[in-house]
């Protein structure tokens, strides 16, 4: 599995795209990458778990509470039997809407089947980047990649890597990070030298060094 | 050298205290009597309570005032609370963000003043009880050109004051959700009150005997008066909370763009937003303010500011209120001077699409009130019920349709060279214009409903405290040019707009399929 990882993480230019934008005039393709293929035993196995939860739940209800049983045990049933398609179904439809990609400037993801979500935090902005692994997804070899920005609303996360691919995504976007000068950092006016055109235009005029940093 | 706080502090906490207490005391009597009870009883308990805790608080205080010491030296400012045990509390002067004054009615008695200061952080708070007034404002004065708030001043010919309070704030304050609340609120707390004194019986013939009589009309008269008294009594107080919060209001803005607010009619507060913190401003008018041509003004600032909260409201930003409904014109003119005139040009409105949404919204409302009123009415089935379920149906839309015109005409967004300005609400309107360094990233939200008629909700993600600015229902097109201006790093996604177009591409029901092929070749 995942034999491309090398060539995944060197293959960060802009290709040419390859697909002409839709008539609607929505002209962003998702990001490219797509999330490992043993997220699929990982992400059913929660869903097996947490319908375990909920079946073991309503089944010791209907044990203490014996006058509604006709009604507990029935739901248990219910929901033994939706888990089975679910616990099928889902884990499959999350691999094929979880994308995600890391330019030099930013990172993005694009999660979501019908309510559709496109994120992205620019690397200027990026504070931490942290790389975890869960029981579970130990279990999967697998780990999360948490990108941390001062953004009051989460950091952007891409769950369901290999852990050579996540330690390695770990290391080039601190890398990236520390190539650019945080765009927070430049003083007003005068942002740093070293900072693209991308960078600049998104971070001139700040001051005050990390103070967004207090602001989560 | 270290300093100690007045030694006048434990009289004004008595003060203060006893204000309390008797305040409550007064509430306690008048229950006490409606109960029945004998004067002596009534009179005498509360009063010895009273002049009980005054004793307490002010032993207390004596004895907190002699174990507190602080010192400020040039780089740091520390705090030290010793009985038995020791506490400290240390603040580098270069990591303070705020310094605040406050005083209560009983330490302005004895001129004195707290100070709070802030380090940014949510634990970092520093606060030094009751120093003499002069010397309050000294050290405010030293920790804030310590830490380099005050200094770092360049001409700007947008500071100076902003606004100052005036009677005429006064007429905004009636008609605001908080008059409903108020008057409840006052009817609920004098059951609540008379019921701990087993008095609701007592209050019930009391507002019973305000029109007299019995029987249906008459009933219906006593709801509508006692409406009518209970919206009274909240316009009342809901002025009297505009005037305690904001009487002797000075807004204040520093060359380098630091805002200092003092407000408070018996509680006086003082805050302090530095200027490198300030990411924009907010223009909020809610239906009433709207109606009387009235805004408020809040900013948009990076970590703790504010008055005397202790930074314990999550997420909400109502400490970041510079101004309280104020005539237009001058929450315009306050927050040009914060953000620049951006407000003076036009806004681009969102496509018919979105109109059309809100209308399809509204009608969706429409029936499903329908759908719930109608049946019930049928169930019950007497004239009345008709006749009420009829009147909420038409007016409630009304409401429906209302709000979809108007959330549709409250549609805009603009980016100009440095801000990032979104409008909308129909409720409650919010025009916010964020500088576009203060923005960490973006965010793209398509619904299936959406998706057809080619919208899309943006969202600019911000470290401020109020999490992340949202317009819903920019066109596709609009959406990708805000973003390669903004944002030039989602040149990356774009896809050159060409003649070749495959309709529907990268919009399937399961996106993910059409990736472009040559990529998802991991694990297969």
């Amino acid at each position: 599995m995942n034999t491309d990882k090398s060539g995944h993480a060197e293959n960060t230019d802009i290709e040419v795209p390859t697909r002409a934008a839709s008539t609607d005039g929505w002209a962003l393709r998702p990001p490219r990458e797509p999330v490992d293929r043993r997220c699929l035993p990982w992400w059913s196995c929660q869903l097996v778990v947490a319908a375990a939860v909920v079946v073991l739940m309503l089944l010791g209800a209907a044990w203490f509470i014996p006058a509604a049983r006709a009604w507990l045990l029935p739901a248990a049933a219910v929901a033994a039997v939706l888990a089975i398609p679910a616990v099928i179904v889902v884990p499959r439809v999350l691999m094929r809407v979880h994308r995600w990609e890391v330019t030099d400037e930013a990172v993005f993801t694009r999660t979501g089947l019908l309510w559709q979500q496109w994120r992205a935090a620019p690397l200027s902005r990026v504070q931490t980047v942290d790389t975890d692994r869960g029981p579970l997804q130990r279990l999967f070899r697998l780990a999360t990649v948490t990108v941390t920005t001062a953004s009051a609303k989460g950091p952007v996360r891409i769950e369901a890597l290999d852990w050579a691919r996540a330690e390695e995504l770990a290391h080039r976007l601190t890398r990236l990070t520390e190539q650019r000068p945080a765009a927070d950092d430049a003083a007003a006016g005068a942002a740093g030298s070293a900072a693209s055109s991308a960078v600049a235009a998104d971070g001139p005029g700040m001051a005050g060094p990390g103070d967004d940093r207090d602001g989560t | 050298m270290r300093q100690r706080p007045d030694s006048r502090t434990a009289a004004a906490d008595a003060l203060a205290a006893f204000g309390t207490l008797a305040a409550g005391a007064i509430g306690v009597i008048i229950g006490v009597r409606l109960a029945g009870l004998s004067w002596l009883a009534a009179v005498g308990v509360p009063l010895a309570g009273v002049l009980f805790g005054t004793v307490v608080v002010g032993a207390l205080s004596a004895i907190t005032v002699r174990c507190t010491s602080f010192a400020v030296t040039d780089d740091r400012i520390d705090r030290e609370f010793r009985l038995g045990v020791r506490h400290r509390q240390l603040a580098p002067v270069r990591r303070i963000r705020s310094v605040e004054l406050s005083a209560n009615p009983a330490q302005r008695v004895f001129g004195l003043a707290d100070v709070h200061i802030g380090t940014g952080q949510r634990t970092g708070r520093l606060s030094l009880h009751s120093l003499r007034r002069p010397e309050a404002e000294s050290l405010r004065h030293k920790l804030l050109r310590g830490s380099g708030l005050v200094e770092s001043a360049t001409a700007d010919q947008r500071s100076g004051e902003l606004a100052r309070f005036r009677w005429s704030w006064l007429r905004f304050a009636q008609l605001s959700f908080w008059t409903p609340l108020l008057g409840a609120g006052a009817v609920g707390i004098s059951f609540r009150v008379a019921d701990w004194f087993n008095a609701d019986a007592e209050l019930w013939r009391w507002y019973s005997r305000l029109p007299g009589g019995a029987g249906w009309a008459d009933g219906a008269l006593l709801v509508v008066i006692a409406v009518l008294v209970a919206l009274l009594i909240g316009a009342v107080a809901a002025t009297a909370l505009v005037l305690e919060n904001w009487w002797n209001c000075r807004l204040v803005r520093d060359p380098d763009g630091t805002l200092r607010l003092t407000r408070g009619l018996l509680n006086q507060r003082s805050s302090t937003v530095d200027g490198s913190r300030v990411r924009g401003a907010m223009l909020v008018e809610p239906l009433g303010a709207r109606l009387q041509g009235a805004a408020r003004v809040q900013a948009l600032a990076v970590g703790a500011v504010g008055g005397n909260d202790n930074g314990s409201d999550g997420g909400s930003s109502s400490a970041d209120l510079l101004l309280p409904e104020v005539a237009r014109p001058l929450a315009i003119r306050a927050m040009a001077a914060i953000v620049g005139p951006v407000l003076a040009e036009p806004l681009q409105p969102h496509p018919p699409a979105a109109r059309r949404r809100r209308w399809v919204r509204a009608v969706a409302g429409a029936v499903v009130s329908a759908a719930v009123l109608l049946p019930v009415a049928l169930v019950i089935d007497r004239a009345a019920a008709w006749v009420v379920a009829a009147a909420a149906l038409v007016v409630l839309s009304g409401a429906y349709g209302w709000s979809a015109a108007t959330g549709y005409r409250s549609l805009g967004h603009l980016l100009t060279d440095r801000y990032v300005i979104f409008r909308s609400g129909a409720w409650s309107r919010r025009t916010s214009a964020l500088q576009r360094c203060g923005v960490v990233g973006w965010q793209l939200r398509r619904s299936p409903l959406q998706r057809r008629a080619r919208l899309v909700t943006l969202t600019a993600l911000t470290s401020t405290r109020t999490p992340a600015l949202t317009v819903p229902d920019a066109s596709n097109a609009q959406a990708q040019r805000l973003l390669l201006a903004a944002a030039p790093y989602w040149r990356a996604l774009a896809v050159e707009p060409s003649a070749g177009t495959q309709p529907g591409a990268g919009l399937g029901p399961v996106p993910g399929a059409d990736v472009g092929g040559t990529t998802i070749t991991a694990g297969k």
